[in-house]
C-alpha cells in the first residue's frame, strides 16, 4: 500500500489517501478503483501504515454500543419510549429494558419512570439495517438525568472533548465545579450552578471549534486556571 | 436594390462573432472570475457562496433529518430535496416571487445531479435539504447553484463521492466557448446562442448533468463537451482550496 495523503492534511471529499491492491475501507473513506478516497471533509492522522481520518463536520450516525443522551419524546405506545438522540433518527426503550428492576406500568402509568422532556444517559442496544434503534438502560452507569443544561456539540469532536483516558472532562469538571455527562450523540449534559455551567459550556464550545488544532489542551488549560475565555 | 440583396449585402459585410471576439474579450476557453466561500450561515448544517462572474449564488443545507412527510421516506436511502429561486432582485425585470415552473424544473435538475455525487445508501429513512438562493443573475445560475450546492453538501459533513463542478459552455454565432454570459446567451446573429449546462464528477470521470439549448452539429458538441470538462476540473480545483482554507488558515 503506497501512502498518498500527508499527515495533518486537510481532504476533501474525493481526494486520494492511498493505493495499492491491499486497501481497506475505513469510516470516512471509500474505494474507486485501486485507490482510498476521502468521503468526507477531514483531517489526515497518519502513522506509518495505519490511517485514521477526523471528521471536521458531519452529522451523527447510531452504531450499536454507543453511549448517548436523550430526551424522552413520546410515551404513547403501550411498553415503548420514543427518544430523541439528535439524529435524523428516532430511538424507542421499551419498558423491559429501561430498567434492571421491574417496573410496573399498569400500576402506576408510563409516566411514573419517564415523562416528557426527561433527559436520559443510554446505550444504544440495537440498530437495524432500515435505522430502527433499539436502547437500554441495564447496564451500570446509565441513568435519568435530572436537571442540568442540555448542550449540543459536534459528535466528531466527542473524543476530543473526553480526553486521554477521559483527562479533559475530568479537568473541566474539576475546574468549574460541575458534572458533565458526553454522549456520543453529540450531547453533554452539566449539571452546577449557572456561573459554573457557563464556563463549561464556553470551555466544550472551545473544543468543539479549534479541536483539530494542535496544543488545544493547553490552551484549555491555562483558560481555565485564569478563569476567563482567551 | 431589393430588400433580399440587401439582406444579403448584410450578412456578407457582418463579422462572425469569431472574428470580432467575445463581447468581455474573453479567449474562448476562459472563465469568469470566481469567488467562493463556505461556513457563514450559522442556523444550516452547511452552506457556501459562490460567485461566477456577476452570478451570485448562496446554498443552505439542513440535515440529515426525519423525512417529512413520512409516505416520501425511502426505506433504503436518502431522500434529496433541492429548492432553486431567484431572488426578486437577482434580474433586470423583477422575477415574481416563489416556485414557478423554472425553478421547480432547476430544482429538480440539480437534485438529480447531486444525487450521483452523494452516498445516499448510508442515510436510509432520512432527508436532506438544499435551498438555493440566486441573489444576482447573469446567465450560468444553475452552474452556480450546483457548485455552491455541492459545497454546502461537503460543508455539513454528509458522504460524498467527489465535489461537483459545473460549467455552461455553448456556441455563440460560430464559436464554442466555455462560460456564457447573459450578453452572450441573448447574442442572436447569425447562427445564435447555444447553451450548454455541464455537471461534472472529475474522480469518477462522469457527466451528471448535461442539457442543450439551441443548435449545434455533433461535431462542435464533442469539442463544447470537451472544453466544459476541462473548465469543471479547474473549477473543481479551486473548490478543494476553498475548503482545506477555512479549516488551514485557523
Amino acid at each position: 500500500m503506497k501512502v498518498l495523503a500527508k499527515e495533518g492534511q486537510i481532504l476533501c471529499p474525493g481526494d486520494a489517501i492511498a493505493s495499492g491492491e491491499d486497501i481497506k475501507e475505513i469510516e470516512g473513506t471509500y474505494i474507486n478503483g485501486n485507490e482510498l478516497c476521502a468521503s468526507i471533509v477531514s483531517k489526515a492522522s497518519i502513522k506509518g501504515d495505519n490511517i485514521r481520518l477526523i471528521a471536521m463536520k458531519g452529522a451523527y450516525l447510531p452504531y450499536e454500543g454507543d453511549y448517548i443522551i436523550g430526551k424522552i419524546i413520546d410515551v404513547n405506545a403501550p411498553n415503548w419510549y420514543f427518544v430523541d438522540i439528535n439524529c435524523a433518527y428516532e430511538a424507542g426503550l421499551n419498558i423491559r429494558d429501561a430498567s434492571n428492576q421491574y417496573l410496573d406500568t399498569e400500576r402506576y402509568g408510563m409516566t411514573h419512570y419517564f415523562s416528557y422532556g426527561e433527559v436520559i444517559f443510554s446505550r444504544i442496544q440495537k440498530v437495524s439495517d432500515t435505522m430502527r434503534i433499539d436502547l437500554t438502560m441495564k447496564e451500570n452507569g446509565l441513568m435519568k438525568l435530572n436537571g442540568g443544561v442540555l448542550m449540543p456539540f459536534n459528535p466528531n469532536k466527542f473524543a476530543r472533548i473526553l480526553g486521554k483516558d477521559d483527562s479533559m472532562i475530568n479537568m473541566i469538571q474539576e475546574k468549574t465545579n460541575t458534572k458533565i455527562f458526553v454522549g456520543m450523540n453529540g450531547l453533554a449534559w452539566i449539571s452546577g450552578k449557572a456561573l459554573d455551567i457557563k464556563k463549561a459550556k464556553e470551555v466544550i464550545e472551545i473544543i468543539d471549534a479549534e479541536g483539530h488544532i494542535e496544543g488545544l489542551t493547553k490552551k484549555i488549560e491555562d483558560m481555565l486556571k485564569k478563569g476567563e475565555k482567551k | 436594390m431589393t430588400a433580399k440583396k440587401t439582406e444579403e449585402k448584410k450578412t456578407e459585410s457582418r463579422k462572425s462573432y469569431k472574428a470580432t471576439g467575445r463581447i468581455d474579450k474573453r479567449k474562448a476557453t476562459e472563465m469568469r472570475p470566481m469567488e467562493m466561500s463556505i461556513g457563514f450561515l450559522p442556523n444550516c448544517a452547511g452552506s457556501a457562496r459562490v460567485k461566477v462572474g456577476n452570478t451570485i449564488a448562496i446554498a443552505g443545507v439542513y440535515g440529515p433529518k426525519k423525512a417529512r412527510p413520512k409516505h416520501e421516506e425511502l426505506k433504503d436511502k436518502l431522500l434529496l430535496r433541492c429548492y432553486y429561486d431567484l431572488v426578486s432582485f437577482s434580474v433586470p425585470d423583477r422575477a415574481r416571487p416563489g416556485p414557478s415552473r423554472r425553478s421547480t424544473e432547476l430544482g429538480m435538475v440539480i437534485k438529480s445531479a447531486l444525487e450521483r455525487s452523494i452516498f445516499t445508501e448510508f442515510y436510509p429513512r432520512s432527508m436532506v435539504e438544499v435551498f438555493i438562493e440566486v441573489v444576482q443573475a447573469d446567465a450560468g445560475s444553475r452552474c452556480a447553484s450546483i457548485i455552491a450546492a455541492s459545497l454546502a453538501l461537503a460543508d455539513a459533513g454528509i458522504e460524498m463521492r467527489d465535489l461537483m463542478p459545473a460549467v455552461a459552455c455553448g456556441k455563440i454565432d460560430d464559436l464554442v466557448c466555455v462560460d456564457l454570459t447573459k450578453a452572450e446567451e441573448d447574442y442572436h446573429e447569425g447562427e445564435g446562442p447555444t447553451d450548454i449546462p455541464i455537471a461534472y464528477l472529475p474522480n469518477q470521470d462522469e457527466i451528471t448533468l448535461l442539457q442543450l439549448d439551441g443548435k449545434i452539429s455533433k461535431e462542435e458538441l464533442a469539442q463544447a463537451i470537451k472544453m466544459g470538462i476541462v473548465a469543471c476540473k479547474e473549477i473543481h480545483k479551486q473548490m478543494k482550496q476553498t475548503i482545506r482554507s477555512k479549516y488551514e488558515k485557523r
